[in-house]
């Protein structure tokens, strides 16, 4: 079964696939997948919910998002410092 | 620190040596389990932080978000003894999740047995009533508010309709 997830939390997920995909040739999508939900479960990055469905999805946690949106905020600070 | 698209490596690096066996699935941990503990906490201290009137619903609809999942899977009592056990509460036989889950993250000097027996009504009527679709707090303010959706639940328990809403 495919893991739901909100577009933010399938972004950062893909990312960290595409990353370690390489050196888990013998694993499948669906089990790396597995592992990185469990890691960001086990850091708070990532919950479950129940989606409009009442199916049961993950998402990224209000930790998550607040972390993302201050290093948004650094890199615009860091753009603003080019001359 | 690497960086991708301009954002600290945090944000997309996981380990790539994986040493425990692997599965399709993902199971609950105890330390995912303490995640959304620690996540409760926080929202419980946002909604005391706030002036806002509504603040007590930023806390209810997480006590009620974790719930529901655990119930979906079947798995509310069981995860719910284990959360009183991590905070070293003493566990009873007979355990309602949503009040073990606020006794577990909630201020116990502001929210007394009572208060959390009546939050913990109001939350079980809407894990029977409510869509998914419908936010928590839609649904508690279209049913008349955390005091009459608490009534509503011991009216729907005992099998009648509510006194205070008997046309329903």
């Amino acid at each position: 079964m495919k893991q739901r997830m909100d577009n933010t939390l399938r972004f950062w997920v893909d990312a960290a696939y595409e990353h370690i995909k390489r050196e888990h040739g013998n694993l499948t999508k669906r089990q790396l997948v597995a592992q990185i939900l469990r890691k960001y479960e086990r850091r708070g990055d990532a919950m479950r919910c129940l989606n409009n469905q009442g199916k049961i999805s993950w998402k990224a946690t209000p930790q998550f998002l607040a972390m993302l949106a201050d290093a948004e905020r650094d890199a615009e600070d860091d753009l603003d410092d080019f001359p | 620190m690497s960086y991708l698209e301009g954002l600290p490596s945090y944000f997309w690096l996981v380990s790539s040596r994986l040493k425990k066996p692997v599965h399709d699935d993902v199971p609950y941990t105890t330390q995912a389990l303490r995640e959304d503990l620690l996540r409760l906490r926080n929202a419980w201290e946002d909604c005391q932080a706030s002036r806002q009137r509504d603040a007590i619903y930023i806390y209810l609809t997480a006590v009620f978000d974790l719930v529901a999942w655990w119930t979906a899977e079947n798995r509310a009592v069981e995860r719910a003894r284990k959360a009183l056990r991590l905070r070293n509460i003493w566990v009873s036989d007979h355990i309602e999740p949503f009040a073990a889950i606020i006794q577990c993250t909630a201020d116990p000097a502001k929210v007394d047995k009572r208060a959390r027996s009546k939050w913990s009504r109001a939350l079980r009527y809407a894990l029977v009533q409510k869509t998914p679709s419908e936010s928590l707090v839609q649904f508690i303010k279209r049913k008349g508010g955390i005091n009459r959706c608490a009534e509503r639940f011991r009216a729907h328990r005992l099998g009648r309709p509510s006194r205070l809403f008997s046309s329903e």
